[in-house]
């Protein structure tokens, strides 16, 4: 069995975003860490491996090379091959897509099952699992919150209306992961240990782009919230501040 | 210029949210396609706006993924330039395979979209609302958008439609649907809500949670939850608004026990109105409310359920 899982390293969502004077979005001061989403994505492939231990994974980001690449976690976790295929850091979801692809078709193996997290939360497009999926001609199933790690493949997910809908899915598929689809395992220092004599296979991305045209958004940071009302029961009493958040709700419309 | 309207049944109603989705290109006429499981209907009411109506069905065991290849054929044969559809759980998850067949992505969670000069000027969050890009771009059609829900106001009357068409489901079974557990009924989507009261670890148990609930109730509001609740068992994980959660938009969001972690605000900061509540004067979330009250939400919400009662009893 062939699992491939997709990552990708995002800024902290501590850090404050600054512009540099060009306008565009300054991120050599950012620290960066591995999408949350895609945390979900790695375990499952990992649990997935308990199973059936014949099978070999494989762990792929499309992105900027730098020290604290989540390849090197996927490593430590126990993925047999990292690539990284390095492209610019806003890159579109679509671009992306293709350049996953690539890096599947790379190793000229069959995927039976491709991990992602369901959407990354910087750029949150929420779509390079169906992108990817549909460049291979294979079906993807979003947001799975649960799921078997045994042939045949059930699985759990909320539907439109927000009821829970258990799907029955032949592979091959790419399965995007959502929270609670299992608890992400922490690497141990054997793991990381093991990792460092593992080497990452780099692709050059940049030369796989056909198309160079990039949409170049302009970046507005919001403006600074002014400082809203802030009362105390201790002054006011529980009563007195109630009637106080009532009137300011009414007079605001903000009720029914 | 054709645009294409994909939209969504709820109670045979056409939802708000799609409603909203034509508003944003209230200059010009559009046709809807709907989708919809067989054994549902629709009310066939609809703006003035919309020219023609294809409602595409799917057997309850088809999943709406296997819809993807119907909804690309009737962009072929309409010939359409622009597809807009709600930012909904729905489309979310369709619409990219529908777009990657015309070789594009699809420009999700749209807070402003404009039709202007033949170009199209759109606005999107980034790193959770932290920033936002906005881009101008020229027609190559066909483009893909994904409007987020209560973003703009709008209002629409709704007439019934003559040029209703149904179209068969397509006989694609990729996903095969085993069961649907439905929610509680009488439950209100966080994301399509006006008014949403969340609880955060604050309220300390599943048991005081019903506080919340009855809050909401009385507000006719959804109910939310912070990680730390969700991860303390005092709410179900479909509830949780945040970064790992739902992102919601709502006009009144009341944050009670809800300390105001990042993660949190990821999910609520376009809120347009917050309210806080919360004992620790010194909470984050205060620097983030339109009105704070620091308290115990203990001896707040009571009394707060009472004087909603009594205003709903004066209308």
């Amino acid at each position: 069995m062939n699992i491939f899982i997709c990552i990708k390293d995002v800024p902290d969502t501590e850090s404050k975003i600054q512009l540099k004077e060009s306008g565009a979005i300054d991120y050599s001061a950012l620290k960066w860490i591995m999408n949350p989403y895609d945390e979900f994505a790695l375990e499952e492939a990992l649990l997935f491996k308990a199973q059936s231990p014949e099978a070999k994974l494989f762990a792929i980001r499309v992105g900027e090379a730098h020290e604290s690449d989540s390849l090197k976690t996927a490593l430590a976790l126990g993925v047999d091959e990292a690539i990284i295929v390095k492209a610019p850091t806003e890159l579109g979801p679509f671009q992306t897509a293709k350049l996953l692809v690539e890096a599947i078709q790379s190793t000229k193996l069959t995927p039976d099952l491709i991990f992602m997290g369901k959407e990354s939360i910087d750029q949150t497009n929420h779509q390079v699992p169906q992108l990817v999926a549909s460049m291979l001609k294979i079906p993807s199933i979003t947001d799975v919150h649960t799921m078997s790690v045994t042939l045949p493949i059930t699985l759990s997910r909320e539907d439109e209306q927000g009821s829970t809908e258990t799907l029955e899915i032949s592979l091959p598929a790419v399965i995007s992961c959502n929270k609670g689809l299992n608890k992400p395992r922490i690497p141990t220092l054997p793991g990381i240990m093991k990792a460092k004599k593992k080497m990452i296979q780099t692709i050059e991305g940049a030369l796989l782009l056909s198309d160079n045209s990039k949409q170049i958004p302009q970046i507005i940071l919001p403006k600074e919230k002014e400082k809203g009302i802030q009362i105390k029961t201790e002054v006011l009493t529980a009563k007195g501040a109630t009637t106080e958040l009532l009137n300011y709700l009414q007079s605001n419309n903000k009720l029914f | 210029m054709n645009i294409l309207i994909l939209g969504e049944v709820s109670n045979e109603e056409l939802k708000k949210s799609t409603q909203e989705v034509i508003a944003a290109v209230a200059e010009y006429p559009v046709s809807l396609l709907l989708l919809l499981t067989e054994d549902k209907a629709f009310n066939e009411l609809a703006p003035s706006q919309v020219q023609t109506i294809a409602l595409l069905k799917r057997t309850k065991e088809q999943h709406a993924t296997d819809s993807a290849s119907r909804i690309i054929s009737f962009i072929t044969e309409g010939q359409f330039d622009l597809i807009l559809a709600p930012h909904s759980p729905l489309y979310k998850d369709i619409l990219p395979t529908v777009s990657a067949h015309f070789q594009k992505e699809v420009a999700t969670d749209l807070v402003s979209f404009k039709l202007e000069g033949g170009e199209v000027h759109y606005s999107r969050p980034l790193f959770s609302g932290k920033c936002y890009a906005k881009y101008t771009t020229s027609l190559q059609s066909p483009l893909f958008f994904t409007l987020r829900p209560n973003s703009s106001t709008f209002t629409s009357t709704l007439i019934k439609s003559s040029q209703v068409t149904t179209l068969s489901p397509s006989s694609s079974l990729s996903i095969r649907v085993k069961e649907v557990v439905a929610k509680l009924s009488q439950e209100i989507d966080l994301q399509d809500a006006k008014i949403i009261v969340t609880g955060g670890r604050g309220v300390k148990s599943r048991e005081n949670f019903a506080l919340i609930e009855e809050v909401a109730s009385v507000l006719g509001a959804a109910v939310g939850a912070s990680r730390a609740a969700v991860d303390a068992g005092y709410a179900d994980q479909r509830r949780q608004v945040g970064q790992t959660g739902k992102t919601v938009s709502p006009s009144l969001y009341i944050a009670c026990g809800v300390s105001g972690a990042i993660q949190h605000l990821a999910g609520m900061r376009t809120s347009k109105t917050i309210v806080a509540i919360n004992i620790d004067p010194m909470a984050p979330i205060f620097e983030r409310a339109d009105f704070g009250i620091v308290g115990d939400l203990f001896e707040v919400l009571p009394l707060f359920k009472e004087e909603l009662k009594r205003v709903i009893n004066q209308d």
